[in-house]
């Protein structure tokens, strides 16, 4: 069997492969409609950075169907964020997060992530008053309320061929654990369909 | 550069929240905060009446926005504001506290700060109502008792108020037993009248754990199903929350849970009969015939006990723990008089 054309078509493949797939040690952009358990819709922006990754390819030659190439890239990206949530008769809340996630692409460029992290939530009330003890009420413009807790999240997505300026789609699903919410912990729980984009295209 | 047109974001979105209200068709919210609570109080309605009833919801662990939909307050809503408060820990009230400021004295001090609140913000001449229902009667009465919050109000609205819990328990089995052998001398499901018969005499009425005030609430709920598949209560309004409401139902559902759970050691032995007398403003109570939750007794009890020189006391006759839902019209009527009367 002929080893250097061999060698030269997994190279090949291999190059096709990768360009497909996302890279390490880039920066890209990302733009979501956010929505906290279908009730107040939001929206949200963010960075993440591709911290490291692990790559494993197969290549099988099967009879009839030639050489099959799988590559799976595993990678850790970490990302910050920041969403506003709105409701018009309750408040508007600003989402802030940074979290650090496992992703993986596999077959057809799919992407699935896992990941955790912390958020910090403040929300906004409209017409707000506050009543001291001696009963005197005060106006407080711009009145609100903010809490820390622990975030994560799960998501699946895909990883469009080619480099271009919009490069992924991804929908996950969050919890955060607003502490000290009222007297207690509380869940709080958002949806997300984000869209990923490079300032530049790869490859440019 | 990202900071400019966050800011322009959220001044936008907060500037539509705040879009001056037209005063005859109320909707709009005002955040209350008192003593790390920050609690929205939704005013729908006539404020061009200048008469505001602050709803006082159930629970613990309801939401004010519960009792914004339906009949009743289609017909209210028209003639008067409604301010549907969260109470502390529930609904979509938020903020920050300890577990301790979690007790039905802090929530009495919340309701007059609630009450402040709208008169500074709908002026002086606001004429204000308290309205309470199930437990909201338990923390309204606590409101109305003390003389200083009475000056603050125009008039006291109980409907199936629970001002007074070891009493409901013993006064709840009583209406199971008498309810029960009517029934079944009239053949209506007689099989569940039954068992719901056996299980009221085997409780002892000198001695109701806390257990048995839960068995009772869940049993008072399940007579009512039957005396509703029966024909014997009204069905007057079948509407329900719709979920894309301003509540956030999930997180509405837990706070008000742990809340309830908080509270419940406290509310078991609360008992308001007796300090009824000192209230004095006009008082109007409303009563389901078949509550078994809160039995029709307490209504009569505080009709009796109020000093006030204008009280009235109505018995819904095809109601059981909310008239506002069996008998929507009626109870608007109700209400409409007695603001009429005391605005």
């Amino acid at each position: 069997m002929p080893r250097y054309p061999v060698t030269l078509f997994l190279i090949l493949i291999s190059y096709l492969s990768f360009s497909q797939t996302p890279g390490t040690r880039e920066v890209s952009y990302h733009f979501g409609y956010l929505s906290n358990n279908a009730v107040r819709p939001g929206l949200n922006v963010g960075v993440e950075y591709g911290l490291t990754e692990w790559i494993k390819l197969k290549s099988k030659v099967k009879p009839g169907r030639g050489a099959v190439n799988m590559v799976k890239i595993h990678q850790l990206v970490v990302a910050a964020n920041l969403g506003v949530l709105w409701h018009p008769k309750t408040s508007t809340s600003l989402l802030n997060t940074y979290t650090i996630e496992y992703r993986k692409t596999g077959r057809r460029r799919m992407q699935y992530q896992l990941g955790l992290g912390g958020a910090y939530m403040r929300s906004f009330f409209p017409n707000a008053y506050e009543v001291d003890e001696d009963g005197e009420v005060y106006s407080r413009p711009l009145g609100s309320a903010g809490y820390f807790g622990p975030t994560h999240f799960i998501g699946f997505g895909r990883y469009r061929t080619f480099p271009r300026t919009f490069q992924w789609w991804h929908l996950r699903i969050a919890g955060t654990y607003l502490l000290d919410y009222n007297a207690f912990l509380v869940p709080y729980l958002t949806a997300e369909i984000r869209l990923g984009f490079h300032k530049k295209p790869l490859g440019e | 550069m990202i900071r400019n047109p966050l800011i322009l974001m959220i001044g936008a979105l907060l500037l539509f929240g705040c879009q001056k209200a037209d005063l005859a068709d109320l909707n709009e919210t005002i955040y209350v905060k008192n003593n790390g609570a920050d609690m929205p109080v939704y005013v729908r309605g006539n404020g061009a009446s200048k008469c505001f009833v602050v709803l006082v919801h159930g629970g613990p662990g309801g939401r004010g926005l519960e009792y914004a939909i339906g009949k009743s307050q289609e017909i209210l809503e028209k003639e008067m504001a409604f301010a549907y408060w969260d109470q502390r820990g529930q609904g979509m009230a938020q903020g920050h506290y300890s577990v301790n400021e979690l007790n039905v004295t802090q929530m009495t001090k919340d309701l007059r700060a609630v009450v402040l609140t709208m008169k500074a913000h709908y002026g002086d001449e606001a004429k204000i109502f308290i309205m309470g229902h199930s437990w909201g009667g338990t923390l309204g009465s606590k409101f109305m008792i003390n003389v200083s919050n009475q000056s603050l109000a125009s008039g006291w609205i109980e409907a199936d108020g629970a001002h007074d819990i070891p009493r409901l328990n013993v006064q709840g089995i009583k209406l199971f037993k008498s309810v029960a052998t009517e029934q079944l001398a009239l053949g209506n499901s007689t099989a569940k009248w039954t068992d719901i018969l056996n299980w009221a005499n085997g409780i002892d009425t000198l001695n109701i754990s806390y257990e048995q005030g839960g068995e009772i609430n869940e049993k008072a709920y399940e007579a009512e199903e039957l005396l509703l598949n029966d024909g014997i209560l009204a069905n007057g309004d079948d509407s329900y929350a719709p979920l894309l409401s301003p509540t956030n139902m999930l997180t509405s559902a837990i706070t008000g849970n742990i809340t309830a759970g908080l509270l419940d050691p406290e509310i078991e032995s609360t008992s308001l009969t007796d300090s009824l007398f000192k209230i004095t403003v006009p008082s109007l109570f409303l009563w389901g015939k078949y509550d078994f939750v809160v039995a029709p007794q307490l209504g009569v009890d505080a009709f009796n006990k109020v000093s006030s020189i204008d009280k009235e006391l109505v018995i819904f006759q095809e109601s059981g723990h909310s008239p506002m839902v069996n008998e929507p019209e009626l109870f608007a009527q109700e209400i409409i008089e007695f603001v009429e009367r005391n605005k």
